[in-house]
């Protein structure tokens, strides 16, 4: 019997959801209409397809939402642990390796701290950064221009310890995908050295939309740059006005109180 | 740079409703991409038919709508765009200097249609 209409007459018939006409009895087992998919089904003992109807199904999903639920569960592994993680995001070369370094040896022996460093090759920054008493993990993500919640989690369990308090993630350089992939941090922190200009924000608004605290570093080479620093504070407040902004040199060692007390401030709310 | 890795995990998503739904081809999907979002849909654009090879989104249609970037004057609380993003251009509605950039970060598979 026709699945559509019932019938089981051995005559033409048409339905409405599939434009070909049936011809009862006939023999058309392997037939072939107009070369569309078709949904099998039995008349009278011989077999032929429907077409499956086009039909639009509503989702609404998030389009990361793998990367999201990953990232939910760091969090909340994180936070069982008592850690404060940190995903610091920057263009390469805006000194993220080495505010590192010097965040280390001021943390060491008081914060038992972790770092993840992301980078293309090589483990030249997790090297630069070992013998501060901090557990140093490096992942090379090869071509990818982002960390993101899987990869990290896949590293998290060998480089927290039950000591640790604090986990610095320090993204691949790049300013653009990094903003769009959470790795379940507690906050996110994106550094603007003073050679990349004052009007960066609004050229690449999403990672310092995104940020809690923007750090400005580099700031012993404003003598010797054209670095309008009002210029660069308005461009931040248009684009984040929420932000916090600590104006640094990681080199010098100006602003890093700042920054050292706002990590003080941070791991107290993990506990 | 990282809209192949987009596109591979939207050709997997829909993957996984046709099949929930006993579909087997993919005739268009719809996303939402809000201009905060981090993806060029352009981009996205050009890295779905690569993803999409040898799966039945193979030949699908993608339809972006893309939500644009704006700004929010201060003064009179309109939302407006800029031409290139310049940040030293006036309200258009009251003329105050002031305005913050807003946006959406959404990434979003509207919809899927499949047979």
């Amino acid at each position: 019997m026709c699945e559509t209409c019932g019938c089981g007459e051995a005559l033409n018939h048409f339905h409405p959801d599939h434009e070909h006409l049936h011809d009862h009895p006939h023999d058309h087992a392997d037939h072939d209409h107009d070369g569309h998919f078709h949904g099998e089904h039995s008349h009278d003992g011989h077999t032929h397809f429907h077409p499956p109807p086009v039909r639009t199904v509503r989702v609404e999903n998030d389009l990361l939402a793998f990367n999201h639920a990953l990232a939910e569960a760091n969090r909340l592994w994180l936070k069982r642990q008592h850690v404060y993680a940190i995903n610091l995001i920057s263009s390469p070369g805006s000194g993220k390796t080495l505010l590192l370094e010097k965040t280390l040896q001021r943390l060491q022996g008081r914060i038992a701290t972790a770092v993840i460093v992301g980078d293309l090759q090589t483990d030249l920054d997790a090297q630069r950064l070992q013998g501060f008493g901090a557990r140093v993990k490096q992942i090379e993500t090869v071509n990818a221009c982002h960390l993101d919640a899987e990869r990290v989690s896949q590293v998290l369990p060998g480089v927290i310890n039950e000591e640790t308090r604090l986990l610095f993630i320090e993204n691949v350089g790049n300013l653009v995908c990094p903003a769009a992939f959470d790795l379940g941090e507690a906050e996110r922190v994106v550094l603007l050295s003073t050679p990349e200009g004052e009007d960066k924000p609004l050229k690449y608004p999403i990672p310092f939309r995104k940020a809690s605290l923007v750090l400005v570093t580099k700031t012993d080479l404003i003598p010797h740059l054209t670095f309008q620093r009002d210029r660069c504070m308005e461009a931040l407040r248009r684009v984040n006005p929420a932000a916090s902004i600590i104006e640094m040199s990681a080199l010098t060692g100006d602003g890093m109180d700042a920054w050292i007390r706002h990590l003080e401030q941070a791991i107290r709310q993990v506990g | 740079m990282h809209e192949l890795s987009i596109a591979l995990a939207l050709v997997e998503q829909v993957r996984r409703i046709a099949e929930k739904e006993s579909a087997t081809r993919i005739v268009s999907i719809r996303l939402r991409v809000g201009a905060l979002s981090g993806v060029d849909a352009e981009a996205l654009s050009f890295c779905f038919p690569m993803a999409a090879r040898e799966s039945m989104a193979e030949g699908a249609q993608l339809i972006i709508d893309s939500e644009p970037l704006r700004w929010l004057c201060l003064a009179c609380q309109q939302l407006f765009t800029l031409d290139n993003n310049q940040p030293d251009q006036l309200c258009p509605h009251c003329g105050a200097p002031d305005h913050h950039l807003t946006g959406s970060d959404d990434l979003i598979l509207e919809s899927v249609e499949m047979s």
